[in-house]
């Protein structure tokens, strides 16, 4: 299971501004403005190296990153990839 | 003085002709009963305003645009995932290579002049007609090849792709939509209800009032200063009226283009994208890109930084700062932005101006995150904070159009009356 709160942890203290709370899972992200296109890029660097996982940018849209839960689906559909060879 | 790319001129002839196509499809829609027939229709419409009606050299769209098009759609259908087997490495970036080496030798001098080196032919000239629209074309074609063959895009029809790009409203200057996208109205056209037409032609009307009066009335204030021959004989406030009058006239004319495109085609059946959303009131730069030419600043994210961006990010060093990264993808995205623009070091200077802008806005926000929450709240949440955010962005982004009007050495002229320098 993808760990929700690593992950909204991970947001909440390098890309959102201080003091900002921790989002809920489907709280807009980035489609509100709260990161940018590349704390986006920060944010799958962070998946990757996390669960070990690749995440193919040309396959999956900078949109499908934008809450928590959505986050959760993806790095959930790689990591199965990943087992199942 | 680089005004922006002139519309459709907006004759009577022009006006029955659009009301026509309005009444053509929407007969299509309830007497033709085979969805293949009434897709032809559409599409045929489309390309046929464009060649008889509109005012661009049809024998640009015969000779060029139409066959390079036919290349983009085999080259993404051959692009196209097979399960099971691999597509060759640096098949994608070849067939992307197609259409930018036609735009690279259509628009800029450079090409030219590379191509008259190799020839060795005097004189050479690309083609003996005008091609507008190829640079919208040729970011629509990189798209639609780059997600047909991510699969992202699956089964695409040439009739829908021929209409995805040559739907006429949006063909010189956007907004440019996505294929996935126009494809659902495309094949399932958004009913034409009362509320929907009203809508439409209310938003015609803006974009026509924005262009034709209120973009209008800025541009003496624009010319005053800018076609001054002896540019350096104006004044600092006369610079500065400019300098204004341009950021609206620009704003006006662009947004009205898109309001008259988006009103227009949704009396075809399509929803296309926003293309503004109050630009000139965001607090940094990175939101004004969120809210200018959204259209091509999202295709620009999706096709240029983020891939950018997740390359360099793969080769950074272990526990190495982010920062240097986005600073390079911002450069690079912009300066490609810039140079797409236009044939001139003006738009690549422009392009690096906001890629500095950008990675400038980039650090300021790592920086500022050491400061008190009190700081943070003032800026975001007091009206003086959002404000003076406001104030410094707008005028950051103003004195950046400085050098889409003006060549290089105009533009330095005026930076240094608007400075009182020299």
């Amino acid at each position: 299971m993808t760990d929700l709160n690593a992950i909204g942890d991970f947001i909440r203290t390098r890309l959102l501004r201080p003091g900002s709370p921790v989002p809920g899972e489907d709280d807009p992200l980035f489609s509100n403005g709260r990161i940018d296109s590349f704390g986006v890029l920060e944010l799958i660097a962070f998946l990757e190296e996390q669960y070990g996982i690749v995440i193919d940018t040309a396959k999956h849209h900078i949109m499908d990153f934008d809450t928590l839960r959505k986050v959760a689906r993806i790095v959930a559909q790689e990591r199965e990839g990943v087992e199942g060879g | 003085m680089n005004l922006p790319p002139r519309i459709f001129s907006l004759h009577g002839s022009f006006l029955a002709v659009f009301l026509g196509v309005i009444a053509l499809l929407a007969a299509s829609r309830r007497f033709v009963k085979n969805a293949t027939a009434r897709e032809w229709i559409f599409a045929g419409s489309q390309v046929a305003v464009l060649l008889l009606i509109v005012d661009i050299d049809a024998r640009g769209i015969l000779f060029l645009v139409l066959p390079l098009l036919c290349a983009v759609f085999l080259l993404a259908k051959a692009l196209a995932p097979v399960p099971g087997i691999p597509r060759p490495r640096g098949a994608l970036a070849g067939a992307i290579l197609v259409p930018v080496v036609v735009l690279a030798i259509v628009k800029y001098s450079f090409a030219g002049t590379v191509l008259l080196r190799v020839t060795g032919t005097a004189g050479w000239k690309v083609a003996p007609f005008t091609v507008v629209g190829l640079s919208y074309l040729v970011f629509k074609a990189i798209h639609f090849l780059v997600d047909v063959s991510s699969g992202r895009v699956s089964a695409p029809t040439f009739r829908s792709y021929l209409c995805f790009m040559m739907l006429f409203p949006t063909y010189l200057s956007g907004p440019m939509d996505r294929y996935g996208r126009f494809r659902r109205d495309f094949e399932n056209p958004l009913p034409l209800t009362r509320d929907a037409a009203a809508e439409a032609c209310w938003r015609i009307v803006l974009g026509l009032f924005k262009k034709t009066v209120l973009s209008a009335a800025c541009a003496p204030f624009a010319y005053a200063a800018y076609t001054t021959p002896a540019l350096g004989g104006i004044s600092a406030g006369k610079a500065w009226v400019a300098v204004y009058a341009y950021a609206f006239l620009l704003y006006f004319d662009f947004s009205g283009y898109s309001d008259l495109a988006i009103g227009s085609a949704r009396l075809f059946g399509v929803a296309v994208p926003e293309n503004f959303r109050n630009p000139y009131l965001k607090r940094n730069i990175i939101e004004f890109w969120t809210a200018w030419h959204i259209t091509l600043s999202t295709w620009l994210r999706d096709y240029l930084f983020v891939p950018i961006g997740k390359a360099l990010m793969k080769r950074k060093r272990r526990g190495g700062g982010n920062l240097p990264v986005a600073s390079a993808s911002y450069l690079i995205t912009f300066a490609v932005a810039g140079v797409w623009h236009g044939d001139g070091w003006n738009y690549f200077a422009w392009g690096i101006w906001h890629g500095v802008g950008l990675a400038a806005c980039k650090a300021y926000g790592e920086w500022s995150r050491r400061l008190p929450a009190g700081y943070h709240r003032f800026m975001m949440e007091t009206f003086p904070g959002r404000a003076l955010a406001t104030i410094v962005t707008f005028h950051f982004v103003i004195l950046s159009w400085t050098l889409f009007a003006n060549d290089l050495p105009r533009a330095a002229i005026v930076y240094r009356r608007l400075f009182g320098i020299g």
